[in-house]
């Protein structure tokens, strides 16, 4: 009877008796838990996003490389630029879209959250939003400006949805009055949601 | 079919059912050859046996008048669409 269900148990409840089960059968250990809650939590993150941006402003050489095929840089530097690989991140191909003074990107994903979790992190809850997911092919001058990005009529607005393999990173503009910044200063000025296009630098 | 970036091509009206990553906003519209991603796994076919034949993967330019007629604005939006969606316009 429909009317009979027992109550769910909370989700921590649940999570913490299949990590028993799983533990008692030896199929997981502890350790191995506390490694993906690191990756999630610690190493991957907008910051290993935030080095290929930095740079791509400082070193002309990379940023034609990442433009021309981001996913043979990753490969090659590893999700964080310093050499760290996990096989299993959950991208297979990634484009470099860069915006210029007459251009600027926009990642979605309409069916669903794609985007390169291992360069920008656990995605933020609006960008699986019915909200943000329709809107943003529909009216993304609109959405940009509520999220602050106030364009110029002129600047032309490319909206990449994500529906199938590859994966989206924007490289936004290098703010003015930052030649004397190091790279690392740099990568400190770009955030998750400038990776993303809803954000401009700095 | 092999299609050539800057090729106008128009995506099918309807899809078979069952899983596909061809939005329902971008049905029946056409658009414009951007590039060859490569060749992934077919999630059509992948959705429903558990494996899929490589199909070419293309990336293709709409403008905002191609998917929600005149009065849109002016942006463009590019999608990532197989092969099997798409024929030449």
């Amino acid at each position: 009877m429909s009317g009979d269900h027992q109550p769910t148990a909370p989700m921590a409840r649940r999570v913490a008796a299949l990590e028993r089960v799983l533990a008692a059968r030896g199929a997981l250990s502890a350790e191995q838990v506390d490694d993906v809650e690191d990756m999630f939590c610690h190493r991957m993150g907008a910051q290993n996003g935030a080095r290929y941006v930095a740079r791509a402003w400082t070193d002309p050489g990379f940023a034609d490389r990442l433009l021309a095929d981001a996913t043979a840089v990753v490969r090659e530097q590893g999700f964080d630029l310093r050499g760290s690989t996990n096989l299993e991140l959950p991208f297979l191909t990634l484009i470099a879209v860069a915006n210029t003074d007459t251009v600027h990107n926009l990642v979605v994903c309409t069916l669903c959250s794609c985007y390169p979790v291992s360069l920008l992190g656990p995605s933020p809850r609006w960008y699986k939003s019915f909200q943000y997911r329709s809107r943003a092919v529909r009216e993304p001058r609109a959405v940009l400006a509520e999220f602050g990005v106030a364009l110029d009529p002129d600047v032309e607005i490319r909206v990449w949805d994500s529906t199938a393999d590859c994966r989206y990173l924007v490289v936004p503009q290098r703010p003015d009055g930052t030649e004397n910044l190091s790279e690392d200063e740099l990568a400190g000025l770009v955030s998750r949601d400038a990776l993303i296009g809803t954000r401009l630098a700095g | 079919m092999s299609l050539r970036p800057g090729q106008p091509v128009r995506t099918r009206l309807h899809a078979a059912p069952g899983h596909t990553r061809l939005p329902i906003y971008a049905r029946g519209r056409t658009g414009t050859v951007h590039a060859l991603r490569g060749h992934f796994e077919f999630p059509d076919d992948l959705a429903k046996d558990g494996r899929a034949e490589e199909q070419a993967l293309y990336s293709v330019c709409f403008t905002a008048a191609d998917l929600w007629g005149a009065g849109a604005g002016s942006h463009l939006v590019y999608l990532d669409l197989f092969e099997s969606y798409l024929e030449r316009a």
